[in-house]
């Protein structure tokens, strides 16, 4: 990720609500995970609870982050969560939708998995009176931590053994 | 140059001053204007009404009437844009359809004509008023004429043009005008409240229908607001 | 009732309801200034619609092959395909495929409430609810959705708070947090005790079998990852070719439907997910109910609507009427067109009685539209229909009125005699125009006239 696209990414989230911890060293990590209260992440998650996931990359012009149907667990957690903290390699930035979906490899299936989802922020609805009021039905909050992938790769090898 | 003028038939009829206006301006320019004599409508009534193939013979005549013209003028959006769809109408004969096509570009709305063609926006004018503009449907959407008539207006002394962009159409649209009444009066109205929230007293616009519109109703309902057609102002009081 | 009488005794309840309007005016109008915003601030955002516009054309175009092509790629992947005819075959489809499971949560729709899936789901003692904020609220009120995003557009603060304290049982408020919360709560029981999730979809993919889904509640979501059977029903018109013609789909959709950069969810769904805790089955309908039919007898490229709701949003009719006013879940100028085609029983069914009159023509939501559909000209076209239906009385006044058109002469004495008929006469042969509006005064002399009196002088 290059500061512009940080900047923008920044502008973005502020927009959609969206809450951003850029991680750099492995206390922040940590910290990070700690907030999220998990031991490990993938717990089965039960409504009104923090959920932790991993997730597979960001979309700068939106400010998405995207979600690969292909981690069990993952989409039922991001929906019935009250707070959703979502782990992203720095690394995975996309420009655009049209970027994302152009990708060859991996190829469309594997990365989709049953099911991907783009999530722009927390969950919301205006239906009464175009009011904005967050945390509909899905989270209230959305938190997304961005980490150096040596760093999330030292911590995942940690946690095999 | 041979520049060839028509007026709407509701002018012609209702308003004749907006085409003596429209006369004047031409004279002021020092331009050598013909008005056909044996000129009827444009033919947009039956057109939108979907009588597309009583339309043709009125564009027959038009294009008939006017073939020969280097340029034509009309102060009225919605005219233009009926002349400048009659490429599309079936029941044209292939020769009546190519000469359709070469008229289309030499036919323009007056603001277009003041503006795009001759370049000119300072026309000498003065109204001394606060007025709120009228973008007709047509002229902003078939014709693209948003700056046009802003900008002859901004030249005129002492004008006060209040500007009200992304109103609804003020609710003549022809027959809907006597088809579905109830919206076109909520229309008109919202239009006229529009204006007088702003403390206007005039209305002005480009298109003579939009206007007769309104005034048929302020003057329903006692409004201290006059409707103006731009042709009226660039004509009328000099600076 | 005629669907024009119909629709003008709306407007005239509405004229007198200055809630409505208000409740109207404020929604259309803060939808269209985030979508004006927006539309200035994405770069190429021409070039997009552009796009669009042409991938619309080509589903409508190739609506048989994308069809089987997306079959094909669906099942493969263990998506269940079935094709409905009609409503009723849809219903029945969705019944056969629930079984005897009862418990049913639904995503806002509009294909369901075209073919009525609710009532027929519950007469077969199914429970139904629905779980986008708006389609609940509008559900218990016992009403239809009035717009095609906003499905409660038409209600305030207030009305939902009575709703919801006689209803839901709660201490009266009016704060939306409040509300919105409340539903949450009470939806949530039903999200994880469902058994069947329904929802629509806004796209399908040919070229990778994918069903995607656009919302922000995440109650959409929810309805097709919880329960253990997933049922998307959608047009047959609604098939995108390629993975990439998403793109500008996904741009401009939330941009005009909500004035959204991008809304809080969008699911790309390839396969059922038993293992990965989602549903153990994924089924799509496939719904025609007269889409052919458009295609052939009225004007495809109505097809190619993506139900973003911005036509309805600049309507000078649907902002002061709302959608109730047209008798059919498909209100606005696009609703004109559809109705007569995909609504069997709504005021506007049949060509003869489209709503084709209630439009002045402005060609607001043709500079909206984002897939370039030229809706005027098809109103305009609609109403051609109508002429060819007409009263013998109506079209020998137009027959009249050409022909005067190409005799100068004829056109003058006409105008001669039009002039000189007395006032009441006038009033009386247009009596629509004299009820709330002056005659406007025709001139002494015509304008030829006093322009031969000027160059004499």
């Amino acid at each position: 990720m290059t500061g512009e696209q940080a900047e923008r990414l920044k502008r973005r989230f502020r927009e959609n609500g969206t809450e951003w911890r850029q991680i750099d060293e492995r206390v922040d990590l940590t910290r990070f995970i700690m907030m999220a209260k998990l031991e490990k992440p993938y717990a089965h998650v039960h409504p009104g609870e923090t959920a932790f996931t991993f997730a597979d990359g960001l979309i700068v012009e939106t400010g998405a982050i995207i979600l690969s149907g292909s981690r069990p667990g993952a989409r039922r957690a991001a929906y019935l969560a009250e707070t959703h903290f979502a782990l992203i390699s720095e690394n995975a930035v996309f420009e655009t939708l049209g970027d994302f979906l152009s990708l060859t490899r991996p190829p469309w299936h594997k990365l989709c998995g049953p099911a991907l989802t783009l999530i722009c922020g927390p969950s919301r609805t205006a239906d009464i009176e175009k009011t904005l009021v967050m945390g509909a039905h899905g989270p209230r909050r959305l938190i997304v931590g961005t980490a150096p992938p040596e760093l999330i790769k030292e911590m995942l090898d940690e946690g095999r053994a | 140059m041979r520049l060839g003028l028509f007026i709407p038939c509701f002018v012609e009829q209702l308003r004749p001053q907006v085409g003596l206006a429209t006369v004047d301006l031409l004279d002021r320019l020092g331009l050598d204007w013909t008005y056909p004599d044996k000129q009827t409508c444009c033919g947009q009534p039956a057109f939108n009404a979907g009588y597309g193939g009583e339309c043709v013979h009125a564009a027959r005549h038009f294009l008939e009437l006017f073939r020969d013209f280097e340029q034509v003028v009309a102060p009225s959006g919605s005219c233009v844009a009926m002349v400048r769809r009659y490429v599309e109408l079936d029941g044209l004969s292939a020769g009546e359809r190519s000469l359709a096509a070469d008229l289309a570009p030499r036919v323009f709305e007056l603001s277009e004509y003041l503006v795009r063609r001759l370049g000119r926006t300072r026309l000498g004018a003065r109204l001394k008023t606060r007025a709120a503009f009228q973008d007709s449907c047509h002229a902003q959407r078939s014709l693209g004429l948003v700056e046009e008539p802003r900008r002859l207006l901004a030249e005129v002394e002492g004008l006060d043009l209040v500007d009200q962009p992304n109103l609804d159409c003020c609710g003549f649209g022809g027959v809907y005008s006597v088809k579905m009444p109830e919206f076109s009066l909520m229309q008109a109205d919202d239009r006229l409240a529009a204006a007088l929230d702003a403390n206007c007293e005039m209305i002005i616009g480009t298109e003579p229908s939009c206007l007769m519109h309104l005034e048929a109703r302020a003057r329903h309902r006692d409004l201290p607001i006059r409707m103006l057609h731009i042709a009226e102002v660039l004509a009328g009081e000099r600076a | 009732m005629k669907a024009s009488l119909s629709i003008r005794l709306a407007a005239r309840a509405a004229a007198r309801d200055g809630q409505l309007r208000e409740n109207l005016r404020r929604s259309t109008e803060l939808s269209l200034e985030k979508r004006r915003k927006l539309v200035e601030d994405i770069p190429n955002y021409s070039r997009h619609r552009g796009n669009l516009a042409a991938s619309r054309r080509e589903s409508v175009r190739r609506m048989d092959s994308l069809l089987a092509e997306a079959v094909e790629r669906l099942e493969s992947a263990g998506i269940r395909c079935h094709l409905a005819g009609d409503a009723e075959e849809a219903q029945r489809l969705v019944l056969e495929i629930c079984g005897d499971l009862r418990r049913i949560v639904k995503g806002k729709s509009m294909v369901s409430e075209e073919i009525g899936l609710n009532a027929a789901l519950e007469a077969a003692g199914k429970e139904v609810v629905e779980t986008d904020l708006g389609e609940y609220i509008v559900q218990l009120r016992g009403e239809a959705p009035s717009h095609i995003t906003a499905p409660a557009l038409h209600l305030n603060r207030r009305q939902i708070a009575e709703l919801f304290e006689r209803e839901l049982g709660m201490e009266y408020s009016e704060d939306p947090e409040t509300l919105t919360a409340a539903a949450r709560e009470h939806l949530r029981d039903r999200f994880l005790k469902a058994q069947v999730g329904i929802t629509g979809a806004n796209f399908v993919v040919a070229e990778t079998g994918t069903i995607i889904l656009v919302e922000n509640e995440g109650n959409i979501g929810l309805a097709s990852t919880l329960p253990p059977v997933h049922i998307a029903v959608t047009g047959i018109e609604k098939i995108l070719p390629r993975l990439i013609d998403a793109d500008a789909a996904l741009r401009l959709l939330p941009v005009n439907g909500t004035g959204q950069r991008s809304t809080a969810y969008v699911s790309f769904i390839s396969s059922p997910a038993p293992e990965m805790s989602g549903p153990q089955e994924v089924h799509v309908i496939f719904l025609d109910n007269g889409r052919r039919r458009l295609a052939e007898r009225g004007d495809a490229r109505a097809l190619a609507c993506i139900r973003c709701g911005a036509c309805l949003n600049v309507c000078p009719l649907f902002r002061r009427v709302g959608g109730h006013g047209y008798g059919s879940v498909y209100p606005g100028p696009i609703g004109i067109l559809t109705t007569p085609f995909l609504i069997e029983g709504a005021e506007g069914h049949g060509l003869e009685n489209s709503l084709a009159d209630a439009c002045s023509l402005c060609e607001a939501c043709a500079e909206v539209c984002p897939a370039e559909i030229p809706l005027p000209d098809l109103i305009r076209g609609a109403r051609e229909e109508k002429a060819a239906a007409a009263p013998a009385l109506g079209r020998i006044t137009w027959k009249i009125f050409g022909r005067l058109c190409a005799h100068p002469t004829l056109f003058r004495v006409a105008g001669w005699f039009a002039r000189r008929l007395p006032a009441s006469v006038l009033r009386g042969l247009t009596p629509a125009w004299s009820l709330g509006r002056a005659l406007p005064r025709s001139s002494r002399y015509r304008f030829r006239t006093l322009l031969a009196e000027r160059r004499r002088r």
